[in-house]
């Protein structure tokens, strides 16, 4: 039983001047009810648009998708989303806004605020329930975004390079608080980055797309017992493997030669020497 | 420092800086500012002082600070200075709190669609350049002179400005906010209230702060050709009995009032929500 099925899809994009753009083509995977999965490709092949027509918020050219069997017309109660620049409301505490999923679903507001501090105090953010999100690290922010998507209790987690706006120590943090919620919930997850280190940190499968058009390029079972140690024979293998992939489809180690440009630059000519660094004067 | 983790400062902590401060770093503190304000303040009153008293310009026609302190405790004395500063600011009030009334919802209806937008916008752009006086001789034909013409022609003139700029408001609200709207499936009219209002916030104040000072003007222009009473009408009957003491008593008043109520009260209006939120537009 696939919690998950992606069949054929396909979606262009008309762009000004008339032409049309192929962002994803003959995209398929079925995803496992609980399944980690990982969509990795380089930038502008499509992930996003493959994430946005599974929660419904495009519409497919061709194909389609079904959670459960129904296929998705819409965006669900079924299916959460958390993106990358965390999208909170300014306006609304914490507390309100981890809870505006379930006000959205016409929850009384002490229910759902009794139900939003729980969660928040779960993942030890109480303290700042009643802050608002500009209070808030970039960290927090998207761990209350986090904590949003669960409230409602979706079956599907979709997540698009949540982390990418983090630095290293918070979001190697995020990524262990994730796995600790995934494993807790068994949520089925599709969570889109182009960090190869995060996806074989994070996936049980990690899908590596080709530029545009993206399609499937490679299926990388990621069987590796967790928690995954970092440093082992086995994660550098997988990560090399994963990386060798891409680097093939992104043209790398191809180097071009940029002759020219040290003409257009005037190499071989010393640049003045500079006196004091700073272009704004004192 | 709060235990909160810090984030980058935001204007609203440090209020709006000058290209200078930003490129120099902030060395000057806000009070050297704010002295720096309040004592150019007192060298024009003081060149006023010097050039009245020395008589360079007829006495008669440029009166001292001091006169002009004395016009206007006079007038407060009589109950007449009173008088007509509650009938100005009771002609604003019904005037403008009618143009908030009908410009909000129009201007949420109007930004919300492109339909509406494209369909008010060449009509609004040939109405909204014509100030708000120019409207004051139709309204004395229609409805006389008085109260009636003088409040229609602060809400003609406060409407627009609120309606545009409310209209830009939902017009640019962040994707990304529509975005979680759609995903949690919110209802329309929990969305418009709860998403799409405070969204727009930062513009909506713009607009109720511009429809304001735009409405204080008008009324005393309106005031000047249309009333018995009110700060325009004591200014105009103050130079038919040729007292610019009382002219320029009463043109301070005016800058006083309005002073207070567009910045004292809509800087604490902002400071409440879009400050707090941390969403200032710098723009
Ligand atoms: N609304 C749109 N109109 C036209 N073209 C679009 C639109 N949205 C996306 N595209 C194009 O479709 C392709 C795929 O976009 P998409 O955002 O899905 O890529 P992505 O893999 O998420 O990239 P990134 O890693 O940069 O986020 C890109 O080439 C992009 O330029
Ligand atoms: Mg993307």
């Amino acid at each position: 039983m696939s919690r998950v099925e992606i069949r054929n899809l396909r979606k262009t994009y008309s762009v000004p001047g008339g032409s049309q753009v192929v962002a994803l083509q003959d995209f398929s995977l079925d995803i496992a009810t609980g399944e980690f999965i990982c969509l990795l490709g380089p930038s502008g092949c499509g992930k996003t648009t493959a994430l946005n027509i599974v929660a419904g918020l495009l519409k497919q050219s061709g194909g389609e998708v079904r959670v459960d069997e129904r296929k998705v017309t819409g965006p669900g109660p079924d299916r959460a989303y958390v993106f990358q620049d965390y999208a909170l409301f300014p306006w609304l505490t914490v507390a309100e806004n981890v809870a505006f999923g379930l006000e959205s679903q016409g929850w009384q507001k002490t229910p759902r605020l009794e139900r939003a501090r729980a969660i928040l105090a779960v993942m030890g953010l109480d303290k700042f329930a009643d802050a608002f999100p500009k209070q808030l690290s970039g960290g927090m922010r998207q761990r209350v975004s986090i904590a949003r998507a669960l409230a409602v209790n979706p079956k599907v987690l979709l997540m698009d390079e949540p982390f990418a706006a983090l630095d290293a120590f918070t979001r190697a943090q995020l990524q262990d608080e994730l796995l600790s919620i995934w494993e807790a919930l068994n949520k089925t997850v599709l969570f889109v980055t182009h960090n190869i280190d995060e996806a074989v940190q994070l996936a049980d499968r990690i899908v590596v797309m080709t530029s545009r058009p993206g399609r499937m390029k490679l299926v990388v079972e990621n069987d590796l017992p967790r928690p995954r140690d970092v440093t082992s024979p086995a994660y550098l293998e997988r990560v090399n493997q994963v990386r060798a992939s891409l680097g093939e489809e992104m043209g790398l180690g191809h180097h071009k030669t940029y002759r020219g440009l040290a003409d257009i630059l005037g190499a071989g000519v010393p640049a003045p020497a500079q006196e004091g660094a700073s272009h704004v004067a004192n | 420092m709060s235990p909160i983790d810090a984030t980058p400062a935001t204007v609203a902590e440090h209020g709006p800086r000058s290209v200078m401060d930003r490129l120099r770093g902030p060395r000057a503190t806000r009070f050297a500012h704010a002295a720096v304000g309040y004592l150019f303040l007192v060298g024009v009153i003081l060149l006023w002082h010097l050039a009245a008293s020395t008589g360079i310009y007829p006495r008669h026609l440029l009166p001292t600070p001091m006169e002009v302190a004395q016009a206007v405790r006079e007038a407060f004395a009589d109950g007449d200075l009173i008088h007509n500063v509650m009938r100005s600011l009771e002609r604003q009030v019904v005037g403008y709190v009618a143009s908030v009334i009908v410009g909000l919802p129009l201007g949420l209806v109007v930004g919300w669609s492109r339909w509406t937008q494209s369909a008010l916008q060449t009509t609004i752009r040939i109405i909204y350049p014509i100030p708000g006086v120019a409207w004051v001789p139709l309204a004395i034909l229609w409805f006389g002179l008085g109260f009636k013409s003088i409040i229609f022609a602060i809400f003609i003139t406060a409407v627009f400005p609120i309606l545009v700029n409310t209209a830009a408001g939902v017009a640019a609200i962040d994707e990304q906010y529509i975005r979680v709207v759609k995903v949690f499936g919110t209802k329309p009219l929990r969305a418009f209230l709860r998403v799409v209002i405070p969204a727009a916030m930062p513009f909506i104040l713009t607009g109720l702060r511009l429809g304001y000072g735009t409405g204080w003007r008008v009324i005393i222009s309106a005031e000047i050709l249309a009333a018995t009473d009110g700060l325009g009408f004591m200014i105009d009957n103050a130079r038919w009995q040729l007292r610019p003491d009382l002219v320029i008593g009463g043109m301070l008043i005016i800058g006083i009032v309005g002073l207070l109520v567009e910045t004292v009260f809509f800087d604490w209006l902002e400071r409440r929500t879009i400050g707090r939120w941390g969403m200032q537009r710098t723009d």
